[in-house]
């Protein structure tokens, strides 16, 4: 007998398989991340026990949690740099330049829907896109000088500070903006999206243009230096410092990608730091982890998927750390 | 009544946009395919790979520098002249995504000629520039 999605059997409620496969999905996907390190530790070794495409598949399999887990955490590609060279036996060059591709694939697929519907805007992405994909060249270039022990520290670093901002960042759904920014005017940044909560077309605008805008460079840095998506650090500046509703925040952020991480991935290609065996079984993962995770978003509690990211986040972190010491 | 454009910026269609979807739109589903494809040509061994398959385990944790010794120093845009590889072949798709977003930008420089926007085209112009600048090869780095 089913009551309001409740199976009711012998007066006894319980929960329908359906749902309880939901529920052990992101534990599971989270859990399988890291369940395979021993296999793929002994596989690092000089002789190696799996075939090329053991392993392509197990990245494959793991790449679909982590899509699963990344579209439910609301952290895009970020997870992927930090768990794959900590659970993987590659050197974090090829980690990063698959990490960049997965990510700039992933918003290249995304920004179509996005532009459409209103919730990215071109006029507020293109300023901050030629910023962070300057900068993104130049982090490029400063990973590929450094020592790989110095970057690992810095992955590590990087990671923990996003674990906090994580825990301690506010959002705010509709930011109250002072108008008469002149950057904002002159380049008249502004728009209309449809609130489907509200049943209504929701104008906005941004300020505080130039800290937004030095903040990008940052971002672009670390992106390009470190590999990782930036959608953590650009939902933050769009929404808190200028203003940008939360969903146009966030739809800008996924199409900003297709500029800041563009511009990286390239230079990464020339240097060829892309070994096509990893980054196609990423790509292709990732994908459809993401569809997945689209698909259960609404059935998800944020708050769990949100602690298990940032448990996921440390744990990388500590392990990038390690491996940045030499431990 | 006059039906409103997604693209609205308050009263604006901003037609820019319109045209960038269309380019990433078109894009993403022929590069995503290209990527398939010539992965499916390298991993079914219709192509030998320049580094075989098998012996990738060997390399594959080792630094870029070492890792491109190895297969022979091919760094920029060399990998065109040996698509003969399956390795390299598999580039045709991952350089074509990596294009996207240029050739994004270089359709809606017209548009934003037309519509005399001059500070936002300036901004597409040079971004464009960053991106060919990058793609490129002429920057270089190393340890």
């Amino acid at each position: 007998m089913l009551v309001n999605d409740r199976t009711i059997i012998r007066g006894r409620w319980r929960p329908p398989l359906s749902a309880c496969i939901r529920r052990l999905l992101v534990p599971v996907s989270a859990l399988s991340v890291f369940a395979v390190f021993p296999l793929l530790a002994m596989d690092a070794g000089s002789a190696p026990v799996l075939p090329w495409w053991g392993w392509a598949l197990i990245l494959f399999v793991i790449t679909i949690g982590l899509g699963i887990i990344a579209v439910l955490g609301g952290v895009g590609g970020v997870l992927f740099v930090p768990i794959v060279s900590a659970v993987f036996p590659f050197h974090i060059d090829f980690v990063r330049g698959a990490g960049l591709l997965m990510a700039l694939s992933g918003s290249l697929s995304a920004s179509p829907a996005l532009l459409r519907k209103g919730l990215a805007n071109i006029r507020l992405a293109l300023p901050a896109a030629l910023i962070a994909s300057t900068a993104s060249i130049a982090g490029a270039f400063w990973r590929l000088a450094l020592p790989t022990n110095i970057v690992q520290i810095a992955l590590g670093a990087t990671i923990f500070s996003i674990a906090v901002v994580m825990l301690l960042a506010r959002k705010s759904l509709f930011p109250a903006v002072r108008e008469g920014n002149p950057i904002t005017q002159a380049l008249v940044i502004s728009g209309v999206y449809h609130e489907p909560s509200k049943k209504e077309h929701v104008p906005w605008t941004v300020f505080r243009t130039r800290r937004g805008f030095f903040m990008f460079i940052v971002i672009g840095l670390l992106a390009g230096m470190l590999g990782l998506g930036a959608g953590w650090a650009n939902v933050p500046v769009l929404n808190l410092i200028m203003g940008a509703p939360l969903k146009v925040a966030v739809g800008t952020s996924m199409f900003l990608l297709s500029s800041t991480d563009t511009s990286a991935a390239w230079i990464f290609i020339n240097r060829g730091a892309v070994l096509p065996v990893m980054l196609i079984p990423s790509v292709s993962g990732m994908i459809i982890g993401t569809k997945i995770g689209a698909l259960l978003l609404p059935r998800v509690k944020p708050s769990v998927v949100r602690w298990i990211v940032i448990v996921m986040l440390c744990l990388a972190g500590v392990r990038a750390l390690l491996k940045g010491f030499g431990i | 009544m006059k039906k409103r454009s997604p693209y609205a910026t308050h009263e604006t269609p901003l037609r820019e946009a319109e045209q960038y979807v269309r380019v990433l739109d078109t894009g993403v589903k022929i590069g995503l395919g290209i990527l398939l494809i010539t992965f499916f040509v390298y991993a079914a061994g219709f192509l030998p790979g320049n580094i075989p398959l098998a012996d990738l385990p060997r390399y594959r944790h080792l630094p870029l520098k070492e890792f491109v010794h190895a297969q022979g120093g091919h760094t920029g845009w060399s990998w065109l002249s040996l698509l003969r590889y399956g390795d390299f072949f598999s580039y045709t798709g991952i350089a074509f995504l990596a294009g996207i977003t240029t050739i994004a930008y270089l359709r809606i420089v017209p548009v934003l000629f037309r519509k005399k926007e001059r500070i936002f085209l300036l901004i597409v112009v040079i971004e464009i520039a960053v991106l060919l600048l990058a793609a490129s090869g002429v920057l270089h780095a190393g340890h």
